[in-house]
């Protein structure tokens, strides 16, 4: 594939050149979609050094995966699906991490991230996030910081509609009660 | 409309995602509860803390380091249970693929692996089985169908 042309290319043709072997259509991905994978990430996960392991793999895995990706769906939303179930396996892990060895961790690590974080105001969003169960998390970024509709929603949580519904409704019900917004 | 049903809806109705009947019903609703359009309110009011939340900078070299690791785990390695590279292990880099699959169909071969073992036509079969069912794996029409075809294959991405 000429140089030039990818850069023009769909991702979805890129990732079957990538999954084929072709470094510069993945290197194309990367460059394309590396900055939101890394928003979703730090957003859901609350840390900069997490997040960065989760980007990493996730494209790793988007590559491990291009053979069995279908163009029927959209790139965006398959890697998505990708990203969204690392962190969720990353939360899971944490807390069970947590449970086992380090009770007391929780709330006490803000350090460097708290450094990250611009005023007092986002450093209560964040506990307010933090504070949130994985799935209503992932379900409440999707929605305020990446867009999504509930139909994409649905199949990057791998639930229903009704489903997304009751995880976004409980997330701003528990964040409204934290953030004391009315 | 009672008022415990608008609050498990008031989500959505927020996003417009509820169908159009059930946003008519909220709507009526709403106009004559003073209670859940507070609550909406109270929803509507964290589109500002949630938009306040920064997040750290993007390392520089974070494309870098994915390329990297990307040449290290995929473009460096061969597939495993890859047809092309099973048939090159097997029978040196000149055979085709083809001519592994006429051997196997005509009985007469003997695969062996690049550590001169014997692999049995059984395994042979069985890896080409899987190869030609994963190309043809074929989705439904639906996105989500087709995503999780995509991931039917043993389940992880
Ligand atoms: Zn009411």
């Amino acid at each position: 594939m000429p140089d030039r042309s990818r850069s023009q290319l769909p991702d979805e043709v890129l990732l079957e050149a990538s999954g084929n072997g072709d470094r510069q259509a993945f290197g194309e991905l990367v460059r394309r979609h590396q900055s939101w994978a890394w928003g979703v990430a730090c957003r859901f996960l609350g840390s900069g050094n997490d997040a960065e392991d989760i980007v990493q793999a996730a494209f790793i895995r988007l590559l491990g995966a291009s053979g069995r990706y279908r163009r029927t769906a959209r790139f965006k939303t398959f890697f998505h699906v990708i990203i969204s179930r690392l962190c969720l396996d990353h939360a899971k892990r944490k807390k069970t991490e947590q449970a086992d060895d380090y009770p007391e961790l929780a709330d006490s690590s803000p350090g460097q991230e708290e450094a990250l974080i611009m005023n007092q105001n986002a450093a209560r969003v964040r506990r307010a996030l933090d504070a949130l169960p994985p799935r209503p998390r992932m379900a409440v970024v999707l929605r305020y910081y990446e867009g999504l509709g509930y139909d994409e929603m649905a199949v990057v949580l791998e639930t229903s509609r009704k489903g997304v519904e009751r995880l976004l409704s409980r997330g701003r019900e528990a964040l409204r009660d934290k953030l004391g917004s009315r | 409309m009672h008022c415990r049903n608008c609050h498990t809806r008031l989500s959505a109705y927020l996003d417009g995602e509820l169908p159009e009947r059930e946003m008519r019903d909220m709507e009526r609703h709403l106009d004559g509860c003073a209670s859940c359009r507070e609550r909406l309110a109270g929803l509507e009011a964290l589109d500002a803390p949630l938009a306040s939340l920064s997040i750290p900078e993007m390392p520089g070299d974070l494309g870098y380091r994915i390329m990297a690791r990307a040449s290290r785990e995929y473009f460096d390695t061969p597939k495993k249970g890859g047809f092309r590279v099973i048939a090159r292990r097997w029978l040196g880099s000149t055979a085709t693929a083809s001519a592994l699959a006429a051997g196997l169909l005509l009985g007469g071969l003997l695969g062996w692996n690049s550590h001169g073992n014997p692999v049995s036509e059984r395994t042979m079969m069985q890896t080409e089985k899987t190869v030609f069912a994963s190309l043809s794996a074929a989705p439904g029409g639906s996105i989500e169908a087709a995503v999780l075809a995509g991931f039917s294959d043993g389940g992880r991405l």
